[in-house]
């Protein structure tokens, strides 16, 4: 089931004005995105994982967020150094593991890593509303904002909804495998899956229009830029300058 | 399959086939040897069913909740960082790859499941054009070496989604869709 565990809880970083966090994440995203010196990279790694500590948030449910982005990363790292041009600094058969590839591959990881991170400790730190509100203060268009938290709350009824048929179809006696039933099976779960969407956005555009919905969706949360806030800037502002620097100090 | 503006009523359809996308990232089909996610089934089904401009900007909304870290992306990932990423072309690609995906279907009355596959195969290759760019950009790749990884693994498996994909979307093309 689709959750927000991280959004909870009454650390530091959760205390943030949720406005702030988002540019915040966003402007660090790209620093660390457009950086390519491995000191700066390892430097925001150990800032992105010290912003999690101060979340304190559940080890093993980074842990696993971790690990579904460096699956990709895995392969990257198997192909890479075997296929990049360049010296090769060791030999696995006739496959030379060229330094370049390895380098390229460590980047990769470094900055995956370390945005990922940071963007689990500062966004999903505040539930997906309370970011709408934030994004709607921020002057983003507001048919966006609309269309995001429709999303965000409809993703749970559609995913709830195929469950539903999949336990139907158990209960049934359909038990997957490699035959043409099987994919048959699957194609009607998923034809009824879209007509039952289609079916839905009908009633919820019936029951807006019933309730005079005239295009503006109203927010009860008040966000004020605190002292904390302040003292924040002032940290990230450093930790950014830190990176140019050591981005600058291996051009130089 | 109609052809709409922006309307209340296509901001509906658009979050809710999006809605549909994402939950599709978490829908895994146990088949053997390997289980496969429905994504980008999900995305051509969107995108044929709700033409070009809304099917674009369900998959904006997907791209929007995933950055603001919900995970919906493949596996349950989220953030700029997938997006920024070596796989993030692909998910750039989406809102383009839906785009014509609506587009080529609407350009026929009443497309038949050929034009559908058709329309679903160009969509798939678009999708793939944005992920190969980024991946070779990202990871400093030949275009040969990120075919390699990016596409070739993938290519059965989206050839058979697509072709499921447009035989539901033959089926269900006259019960789903936008009716003003």
């Amino acid at each position: 089931m689709l959750q927000e565990p991280f959004s909870t809880g009454n650390s530091q970083i959760h205390r943030l004005d949720p406005r702030f966090k988002m540019v915040l994440a966003t402007v660090y995203a790209f620093v660390v995105a457009l950086s390519n010196s491995f000191p700066a990279l390892i430097a925001a790694l150990i800032f992105s994982f010290a912003l999690i500590g101060l979340c304190r948030l559940g080890f093993l449910e980074v842990a696993k967020r971790i690990a579904l982005v460096n699956g990709f990363i895995v392969f990257l790292w198997v192909v890479v150094p075997l296929t990049y041009d360049g010296q090769s600094i060791y030999y696995l058969g006739p496959f030379g593991v060229s330094r370049e590839g390895v380098l390229v591959s460590a980047r990769i990881t470094l900055k995956s890593n370390a945005i990922l991170l940071a963007f689990i400790a500062l966004i999903a730190s505040s539930t997906v509303a309370t970011l709408g509100s934030a994004l709607s203060r921020l002057k983003i268009p507001a048919k966006i904002i609309y269309l995001l938290l429709l999303n965000y709350r409809y993703i749970f009824v559609m995913e709830e909804e195929y469950r539903r048929l999949l336990r139907s179809a158990s209960i049934r006696g359909f038990r997957p495998a490699s035959n043409l039933h099987t994919y048959k099976t699957y194609a009607y779960l998923i034809g009824i899956l879209f007509v039952k969407a289609s079916d839905r956005a009908e009633r919820v555009y019936n029951a807006m229009l019933c309730r005079g919905f005239a295009g503006k969706f109203y927010s009860l949360h008040e966000f004020s830029f605190s002292r904390l806030d302040l003292i924040w800037l002032v940290v990230m502002t450093i930790v950014i300058i830190g990176l140019e620097i050591l981005e600058w100090v291996k051009i130089a | 399959m109609k052809k709409k503006g922006l309307s209340i009523r296509g901001m509906i359809y658009a979050s809710i086939f999006g809605a549909v996308t994402a939950a599709g990232a978490y829908i895994m089909i146990p088949l053997p040897p390997v289980p496969i996610t429905l994504q980008t089934a999900f995305l051509s089904l969107a995108a044929a069913l709700l033409g070009g401009r809304l099917g674009a900007l369900s998959q904006v909304v997907y791209l929007l909740i995933g950055i603001i870290g919900f995970p919906v992306f493949a596996g349950g990932k989220a953030g700029l960082g997938v997006l920024l990423g070596p796989t993030g072309g692909y998910l750039i690609g989406f809102v383009a790859g839906a785009y014509v995906i609506g587009k080529l279907v609407e350009m026929r009355q009443r497309p038949g499941f050929i034009w559908i596959v058709f329309s679903m195969a160009i969509g798939t290759a678009v999708i793939y054009l944005f992920g190969v760019t980024q991946l070779a950009l990202i990871a400093r790749v030949s275009i040969d070496k990120a075919i390699t990884v990016g596409v070739l693994p993938f290519l059965i498996g989206d050839t058979l989604k697509i072709a499921v994909a447009a035989l539901i979307a033959v089926k269900i093309r006259d019960r789903v869709g936008i009716v003003d």
